[in-house]
C-alpha cells in the first residue's frame, strides 16, 4: 500500500458518511413535512455535513500539497471535493425545507402531492448518486439525469401556477420554495453522478451552457 | 434565513454557469499551445537501437514539435536515455551500438552517410545529467564551440556570442563580472546553465537534456525549469527525466517507455489527467 492510499481510504469513509448523513437529512426534512413536523433534528445533520465538507477538502489539498498525486489518483481526489461540496448542498437544501416548515407553521391544509411526488424522484436521485458514488457504477450514474427533468417541470409548473395568483398564499409559496430546494438538489445529483464517471473514465461533465 | 449558495452550483434547468478551474501552469496554457502546435522538427520512424544482440528500443514512431518541450519519461533502464542520444547519434562511438528506421531532422535523416555527426551536433545540442563543464575560465567554456566550429569572425564577435548565450542561459548576472574565473568555482546549478550556455553558443535548432536537474537542489532545479520554458521560445527541447512532477510542470508532450516500447505519446495534461494506457496509468501512480 502507498502512503497516498491511507488518505484515499480516510477520503472514501467521509465520503460514505456523509452519503448517508445528507440521504438522512433529506429525508427527515421531507418526512417532516409529510408529517406536520418541524424537521428540527436536520439542523445538526447540516451542520455536521459542513464540518465533514471542511474535512474532505482539507484532506485532499493536503494529500495534493503531500503527494503530487496523477491520473486516478488526481481524478479521485478532484471528484471527491466536488462530490463532498454535493453531498453538503443535499443537507444545506434539507434544512432549508425545514426552515420553511418552522417559518410557515402548519402546513397541513396544503395540497401535499406535487411536492411529495417530486421529493420521491428526487430521494429516488439522491440514492442512485449515492450508490454510484459507493460502487463506482458508471452505469447507475448515467441513469440519474433521466429523473432530472421531471423535477424540473414539477418546479416550473408550480412557479406557473404560484404565479396565476389561485389558492392559499401559504401553501403556494412554502410548496414554490421547496419544489426550488429539491429541484437544486436533484441537479447535484445529477452532477455527482457525472463525477462518479469522470472518476472511472476521465471524461469531464460538459459544462457547455443547456446542459 | 435561506442560505445563498456557497459557490455557483451546477444548473441543469437553464441559466448554467460554464465551470472553471482546471489546472493552469504558471507558465503556458497547454490546450491553448496545442492548437498552435506549429508542425514536427524531429521525426522518429520504425526506430531500434541495439547494444549488439540485445535490442533497446523496439519500432519507436514520434513526432517531436517545433519550439516545444517534449519529455521522455520512464522508469531506469526503459531506453529513454537511448532514444535520446540517438537523435544527435551521441552513441556513435559506443561499440556494437547500431540503429534501424530513421531519425529525421527537418526531413533530413540524421542517419545518412552525407550528414557529418559533428555538424549535426552543432544543431542538435546535449545536456548531461552531471553538469560536466571544462576546467577552464567560465568565458572560455561558452566560447569553446564558436571557436571550433569557427562561427565568429572577430573577437568582438566572439565575445557577443559569450554575452548572448550567458544571458539566455539566465547566468549573466550572476558571472558577467568574473568570465575569468575558473568555471569550477561556480555552483552546480550554476555549472548546469553554464553547460546550457555552453550548447547555445554554437546555434543550435535542438536542445537534448538528460537529466539535467537531477543533481540539483530544489532553488537550482527551479531555475533550470524556468529557463527551460523560456528556451523554448527560440528552440525545440527533448527532455528526459524519471521526475514525474517536472515532465508535469515543464513538458508540453510526453512520451512514456517502457522496456525499450513506446507506450504512450500525447500531450501532458492528457497523460497525467487521464492516460488511456494502463502501464502509464500504472507508472505516475507509483504501482508499476
Amino acid at each position: 500500500m502507498r502512503l497516498m492510499d491511507m488518505g484515499l481510504d480516510q477520503l472514501n469513509s467521509l465520503l460514505v458518511e456523509m452519503a448517508q448523513l445528507s440521504q438522512s437529512a433529506v429525508s427527515a426534512s421531507m418526512e417532516a413535512y409529510r408529517r406536520g413536523g418541524k424537521g428540527k433534528e436536520v439542523k445538526q445533520m447540516s451542520d455536521r455535513l459542513r464540518a465533514l465538507h471542511r474535512q474532505v477538502s482539507d484532506l485532499s489539498v493536503e494529500m495534493i500539497a503531500r503527494y503530487q498525486p496523477v491520473a486516478s489518483d488526481l481524478r479521485f481526489l478532484k471528484a471527491c471535493m466536488e462530490i463532498s461540496y454535493g453531498f453538503f448542498r443535499y443537507g444545506r437544501y434539507a434544512l432549508d425545507i425545514a426552515e420553511v416548515l418552522q417559518v410557515f407553521g402548519d402546513l397541513s391544509k396544503c395540497d401535499h402531492e406535487s411536492v411529495v411526488t417530486t421529493a420521491q424522484k428526487t430521494q429516488e436521485m439522491i440514492r442512485m448518486s449515492v450508490d454510484a458514488f459507493a460502487r463506482r457504477d458508471v452505469e447507475l450514474a448515467r441513469k440519474i439525469p433521466s429523473l432530472d427533468d421531471a423535477v424540473d417541470s414539477s418546479y416550473r409548473d408550480n412557479v406557473k401556477s404560484t404565479l396565476q395568483g389561485k389558492g392559499d398564499v401559504r401553501c403556494a409559496l412554502s410548496s414554490m420554495l421547496i419544489l426550488r430546494y429539491l429541484e437544486r438538489i436533484a441537479d447535484h445529483a445529477t452532477y455527482i453522478g457525472e463525477m462518479v464517471e469522470y472518476i472511472s473514465t476521465g471524461v469531464e461533465p460538459d459544462a457547455s451552457p443547456g446542459n | 434565513m435561506m442560505e445563498e449558495e456557497l459557490r455557483p452550483a451546477p444548473n441543469r434547468g437553464g441559466d448554467k454557469e460554464t465551470r472553471k478551474g482546471e489546472i493552469e501552469t504558471m507558465t503556458q496554457n497547454l490546450s491553448e499551445e496545442r492548437a498552435q502546435d506549429s508542425g514536427g522538427l524531429i521525426s522518429l520512424a520504425g526506430l531500434n537501437a541495439f547494444y549488439g544482440e540485445q535490442k533497446v528500443l523496439t519500432d519507436i514512431t514520434l513526432s517531436i514539435a517545433r519550439n516545444k518541450i517534449t519529455v521522455f519519461m520512464g522508469p531506469s533502464g526503459c531506453g529513454k536515455t537511448t532514444l535520446l542520444r540517438t537523435i544527435n547519434r551521441m552513441n556513435d562511438g559506443v561499440r556494437n551500438f547500431r540503429v534501424t528506421g530513421q531519425v529525421l531532422l527537418d526531413g533530413t535523416d540524421v542517419y545518412s552517410p552525407e550528414v557529418d555527426p559533428i555538424l549535426l551536433r552543432t544543431k542538435v545540442g546535449m545536456v548531461f545529467q552531471k553538469p560536466n563543464p571544462f576546467p577552464i575560465s567560465i568565458y572560455d567554456n561558452v566560447a569553446f564551440g564558436p571557436r571550433i566550429h569557427k562561427l565568429t569572425k572577430s573577437k568582438s564577435e566572439l565575445d557577443q556570442v559569450v554575452r548572448a548565450s550567458l544571458e539566455k542561459a539566465a547566468l549573466w548576472d550572476e558571472v558577467g563580472t568574473r568570465l575569468s574565473k575558473s568555471a569550477l568555482e561556480l555552483s552546480g546549478g550554476q555549472q548546469q546553465r553554464l553547460c546550457i550556455a555552453r550548447a547555445l553558443a554554437v546555434k543550435p535548432e535542438v536542445i537534448l537534456m538528460d537529466e539535467p536537474a537531477s543533481a540539483l537542489d530544489p532553488g537550482s532545479t527551479t531555475r533550470i525549469e524556468e529557463l527551460l520554458v523560456e528556451l523554448k521560445e527560440n528552440y525545440t527541447v527533448v527532455l528526459v527525466t524519471h521526475n514525474m512532477q517536472q515532465a508535469a510542470r515543464v513538458g508540453n508532450s510526453v512520451a512514456f517507455l517502457y522496456k525499450g516500447d513506446l507506450v504512450e505519446f500525447g500531450p501532458a495534461d492528457e497523460i497525467f489527467q487521464n492516460p488511456k494506457n494502463p502501464l502509464t496509468e500504472k507508472y505516475i501512480r507509483g504501482v508499476l
